[in-house]
């Protein structure tokens, strides 16, 4: 395979010192492909929030201007090689904290320009994430001839698309862009819907999660004793439901312990309500850890439980099947589909429900079936859908780079 | 004996701070923060030996805050309505002028080898440090290639890549919690 052509990433989202896991499932998606060009360059604009004061942010805005443009600017955002074997530019995009889509965009394509020489990506694709931000720079500055591609990943695009503004430069994005990736089929249908007359350029495909790289669980698990959740710990991913749902399965099961793992505004209540059930020593709140460390719980435990109301995707519940360990998770959107096919197999589905007896009722259905669950297959079935090597291949023909089949497996 | 300045107006990026500054002290490089006040880095975790900064106290000396406090005692709704609309606009001003008479004249410049911006406020303060001392090196975040091969002589070294172990407790969210999904 003849590897001569460039790819330009634009993300909004990329690890950095201050988010060191914001946006691993681009860096996981940009790895997958590194082997189809000869050069990758991303451009990561990071949002640094300043003043909400018009007046205030224009000061910002000038002064950062003044650093950063001219014939020797005082600050030049230059690119760096990633370990990935990618080359990446971090480019700190002051925006104010009002949530208007459609200035964010601006905001980022201001900070964007003067990095790019010619303010044009010098590359033969390029591929935005998330419309908005990603896409609209892609629409911005790829070349005429580029292929542009984005993909969407925003749980918050109903409410990108609800602002008048934003809408209108969506569509422009849409009309430019030669193919339309995203990650779910819900975001699929959400596109679909706004934009019709695109249908035949949308389609799903998922982020690259490296699913081959997740450490299995020493011992398989035999009984379903120590729940753990893990994100966010906000009303929205059902948390309070779960608790409730474990105060009524540890009354007549002891033994039942809960790790709540995250951060978020419920965490402080919900430790009050643990206490006033009586479950302080059986429910534990834990904060977040870093990515690497995450399996160290999931091996620890033996029922990841998520509760989520909605959900694009569901990467923990991704990284549980990865893992070996059973699964009890809502059908909230994304994990319909992740783990379609695998009900019964890599865990159980259940409705998404307001009444913690709906968990409970799922928890006894699992652990009366435990036996007849299959990680060993859960797990390879997820590698066929979004291991590297297969998200890579999906890429190509997207791209219209390479001979898809010749895509590497990973080492 | 060589050192940085860090500006941070307030904690919006106290991680990239808090290991900017760790990797620094590990190396023996001393580190000052110029800031608006110091209890929230503690409580963010900023190692004590960093030497700050504080625009604050000199903030309120400044005659236009002295005349906000006057305006206050004699009519809240005049406080509010009128001289606080103005005094936001004026802020950024006040605190240039609050920094001139702290860190500018304070420090000695000559030891200064970077200057890194940390966060969006502290961009116009740090535009203005640039502007005065042009032989410093300028950034957002710090250049580690000219500490690189100095010696690691202190035990609380800083993650330098997303994949390294973390030192202490995280704030951030774990892998699968997303502000998008992925």
């Amino acid at each position: 395979m003849t590897v001569d052509k460039t790819l330009a990433v634009t993300t909004p989202w990329h690890p950095t010192l201050q988010r060191p896991f914001a946006g691993s499932f681009v860096q996981a998606t940009t790895t997958a492909v590194r082997d189809l060009f000869a050069r990758i360059d991303l451009y990561n604009t990071e949002d640094w929030t300043g003043p909400a004061d018009p007046v205030q942010a224009r000061m910002v805005r000038k002064a950062y201007a003044a650093l950063t443009t001219g014939p020797s600017p005082r600050i030049e955002l230059s690119a760096h090689r990633a370990d990935e074997g990618y080359w990446v530019t971090d480019i700190p995009t002051p925006v104010t904290p009002r949530k208007h889509y459609a200035d964010w965009a601006l905001s980022h394509e201001s900070a964007l320009r003067p990095v790019l020489s010619a303010s044009r990506f010098d590359a033969d694709v390029v591929h935005g994430h998330v419309g908005i931000y990603g896409g609209w720079l892609a629409h911005r500055f790829a070349r005429p001839t580029a292929r542009v591609v984005f993909t969407e990943h925003a749980s918050f695009l109903g409410r990108i698309l609800g602002q008048p503004r934003s809408r209108a430069m969506y569509a422009e994005v849409m009309d430019r862009a030669d193919a339309v990736l995203c990650v779910s089929e819900k975001l699929r249908n959400e596109l679909l819907g706004a934009f019709p007359g695109h249908a035949g350029k949308i389609q799903v495909v998922p982020n690259a999660v490296e699913i081959e790289a997740m450490p299995v669980r020493p011992k398989p698990v035999t009984e379903l004793r120590k729940w753990i959740y893990i994100g966010k710990v906000a009303p929205t991913k059902g948390v309070p439901e779960l608790v409730e749902a474990f105060a009524l399965a540890a009354k007549d099961e002891p033994e039942l312990r809960l790790t709540i793992l995250g951060t978020g505004p419920l965490v402080e209540p919900l430790t009050a309500r643990a206490t006033e059930l009586g479950l302080a020593d059986r429910i534990t709140f834990h904060d977040s850890v870093p990515p690497q460390r995450v399996f160290e719980f999931l091996h620890a435990h033996d029922l990841l439980v998520h509760p989520s109301k909605s959900e694009t995707f569901g990467m923990t519940v991704v990284e549980a099947v990865g893992s070996g360990m059973p699964v009890l998770v809502t059908r909230c959107g994304g994990p319909e589909e992740t783990l379609e096919g695998l009900d019964g197999v890599a865990g159980l589905l259940i409705d998404v429900s307001e009444d913690p007896q709906v968990i409970v009722d799922g928890y006894r259905r699992l652990a009366e079936g435990l036996g007849l669950l299959d990680p060993g297959r859960a797990r390879a079935e997820l590698v066929g859908r979004y291991g590297a090597a297969s998200v890579a291949r999906r890429l190509a023909e997207v791209y219209g780079v390479g001979d898809s089949t010749t895509v590497m497996e990973p080492a | 004996m060589s050192k940085v300045l860090l500006v941070a107006i307030g904690t919006t990026r106290s991680r990239a701070v808090t290991d900017t500054a760790d990797f620094l002290l590990a190396r023996g490089v001393d580190v000052d923060l110029l800031t608006v006040e110091a209890e929230s880095w503690q409580a963010a975790g900023l190692d004590p030996r960093v030497r700050l900064h504080t625009l604050a106290a000199a903030e309120d000396k400044h005659p236009l805050a002295v005349l906000g406090r006057l305006v206050r005692r004699v009519s809240k709704t005049a406080y509010t309505k009128g001289y606080a609309k103005i005094y936001r606009l004026l802020r950024p001003y006040v605190m240039w002028r609050a920094a001139r008479t702290t860190v500018v004249r304070k420090l000695d410049w000559n030891n200064v080898d970077q200057l890194v911006i940390c966060d969006s406020h502290a961009i116009p303060i740090g535009w203005h440090l640039a502007k005065r001392h042009r032989q410093l090196t300028v950034g957002f975040e710090l250049d580690r290639a000219p500490y690189a091969a100095l010696q690691v002589t202190a035990d609380r070294e800083p993650a330098l890549t997303a994949a390294a172990p973390a030192p202490r407790p995280l704030s951030s969210t774990p892998a699968g919690i997303d502000v998008v999904d992925g």
